[in-house]
């Protein structure tokens, strides 16, 4: 199971619209267990249309049919490649048993709670016995109160699917929770890709680090210094040489209002420039060379009297950053 | 707990509201205090009423089947496809909505007619004509009861969510089988609704039949050109029975169509 995850606007929508044909490439190919489904591009086009992918798509808000029963819905990829209506209704009723939903039968979508037209759509998409199985934000139209729940039982559901399966995200929970690649996108272009562990490790775009909540800093080492894209340097140990990223946890982050002692720390000035409360920590924007956000207590904002605008020393030690190779 | 606002009372606005509804109820009022009902009930089994209003439903049902036939794969290709032109077509397909039905005849008349731009091969050809032929009597009703149906199906079309017939797609319907299973009963109500809205044009449809098809008893002569023609012959009892019936018929409409048009408040 792999995630394409990315935020709103990035293209997520588009790349699954694409791969199930519903949008046209304008140049690349898409392949499916070694048979061309389309190939854009000046030399020998190819393009299976959407009806003859082998792929089944579990929509955002699911586009059950709204003037058909469960059953209906489900049996309606199987009529529509030649199944006869009664073995197609009775593979449907299997479908639906598996899903935990024995008893909808010819109930309409509209009478069904989102969990069951979730698990409706999914039976709907695999009954057809796609090779891949896409899945755009399939937890985003319920409610919060049963997304958990929703997520476990689909996460099982999809083991047992040996087919490619795609999920399109916003929600880096919910790809972390249901897929064991990740794939974040941005603009359009994949950022990085690789395992959760992998990806949230060592994030490689503004977009990954703020998901994990770290300061992502880019720049160019020499001889265990850094010297940031964005202006100031840092020192950092291991930091090897040439292009290089640097991550900075926001707790590692001290604030002072006087220059601090100790040698093996990064010491520059900064303000602060915005104040957020998060439980008994604040979480502070210091613009500087560079700017980060620092995580400090409450006590500490009393004692540094910390608000907008306030000048403050900055110092991270050289072991808390963190560097790899951009 | 809300209260609905209070509306000032405007006297003279309630004044002409009035005299609108009066203006309405009036020859209703008229029609049913002034029929000869025993003589009228008499003339209900007189088979030129009986043909007049058999031809009438006829002709009518014809030409909505006829209208749905041609005018949703229009409003289809109005509503969905893009092409040069497209809004002269929905003009021109409009135009009968305004335009004067008689006009509509005349029009018809120089196209299909003996020596008309279309009609004068068509018979020449295959000896077919139409003008004056209970076929032509379905012709006018279509041409001017067509843009009803044609207008309701494609703003029914446009409202529809497209991403209904994707997901079809996705689970490999082709072309045919999305527009039967998924397209068509999506827009049910608004085809419902302008064939309905096409059947009663058709039904009470006059200039365009009596100039195109002319008035021949039980060929052309639907109940809209026997209440005229009985009217004219000083013939009271079967025009006004005819016009009762007509009445019936148009409440039968509104109540099926309560709801859409007539909202509860």
């Amino acid at each position: 199971m792999a995630a394409l995850l990315g935020p709103n606007g990035a293209g997520k929508t588009t790349v699954l619209r694409a791969l199930a044909g519903l949008l046209p490439l304008a140049e690349g190919r898409v392949v499916l267990d070694g048979r061309l489904l389309e190939q854009a591009g000046r030399e020998r086009r190819v393009r299976v249309p959407a009806e003859r992918r082998p792929v089944g798509v579990v929509f955002q808000d699911y586009l059950l049919f709204p003037h058909l029963g469960a059953v209906e819905n489900v049996a309606f990829g199987l009529r529509s490649r030649g199944m006869r209506r009664a073995e197609a209704r009775r593979v449907a009723a299997i479908w639906l048993e598996r899903m935990g939903l024995a008893g909808v039968g010819d109930a309409r979508p509209g009478t069904l709670s989102g969990g069951q037209q979730q698990r409706v759509a999914l039976a709907r998409a695999l009954a057809t016995d796609p090779r891949m199985l896409l899945l755009d934000e399939p937890l985003a139209a319920l409610d919060v109160s049963i997304r958990a729940e929703v997520r476990r039982d689909l996460r099982r559901r999809l083991r047992e699917f040996d087919g490619v399966n795609l999920l399109v995200t916003h929600d880096p929970l919910e790809a972390i929770a249901l897929a064991d690649r990740l794939i974040v996108i941005e603009g359009g272009r994949i950022v990085q890709a690789g395992t959760p562990a992998e990806v949230t490790e060592r994030p490689r775009s503004a977009y990954v680090a703020d998901l994990v909540g770290v300061n992502l800093l880019r720049g160019r080492a020499d001889d265990g210094a850094v010297e940031l894209a964005g202006g100031g340097h840092l020192g950092a140990v291991g930091a090897g040489s040439g292009e290089v990223f640097a991550v900075i946890a926001p707790r590692s982050v001290s604030l002072w209002r006087s220059r601090p002692d100790g040698s093996p720390r990064n010491v520059w000035r900064g303000r602060a420039s915005g104040l957020d409360l998060l439980g008994d920590r604040v979480r502070v924007r210091i613009e500087g060379q560079p700017t980060l956000v620092a995580e400090v207590t409450t006590a500490a904002v009393a004692e540094l009297h910390l608000a907008e605008g306030t000048e403050v020393w900055v110092s991270v030690k050289a072991t808390d950053v963190r560097v790899y190779p951009a | 707990m809300t209260q609905r606002p209070v509306q000032p009372f405007n006297p003279v606005l309630v004044g002409l509201a009035a005299l609108a509804a009066l203006f309405f109820v009036l020859p209703l009022v008229g029609l049913v205090a002034r029929t000869p009902w025993a003589s009228a009930l008499g003339v209900l089994g007189d088979a030129g009423v009986v043909a007049a209003l058999k031809l009438s439903l006829v002709c009518s049902l014809a030409s909505t089947v006829l209208a749905a036939v041609m005018g949703v794969p229009l409003a289809w290709v109005l509503a969905r496809l893009r092409f040069p032109g497209k809004n002269l077509l929905r003009g021109l397909t409009t135009l009968p909505m305004v335009l004067p039905p008689v006009v509509g005849g005349v029009a018809l008349l120089l196209a299909f007619g003996r020596r008309g731009l279309v009609g004068q091969p068509l018979n020449e050809a295959f000896g077919v004509s139409l003008p004056f032929t209970t076929a032509g009597v379905i012709m006018a009703e279509t041409f001017v009861a067509m843009p009803f149906l044609v207008i309701t199906v494609e703003a029914g079309l446009r409202s529809m969510d497209v991403r209904f017939e994707e997901a079809a797609r996705t689970l490999g319907a082709g072309r045919w089988t999305v527009f039967r299973r998924v397209t068509l009963p999506l827009i049910g109500p608004s085809l419902a609704a302008g064939a309905v809205l096409a059947w009663s044009r058709a039904l009470g449809e006059f200039g365009a039949t009596i100039t195109f098809a002319g008035n021949f008893p039980g060929i052309t002569q639907t109940a809209p050109l026997a209440i005229y023609i009985d009217l004219e012959s000083l013939r009271l009892s079967p025009a006004v029975m005819l016009s009762l019936v007509m009445v019936v018929v148009s409440l039968v409409v509104l109540v099926a169509l309560r709801g859409r048009y007539l909202g509860d408040a």
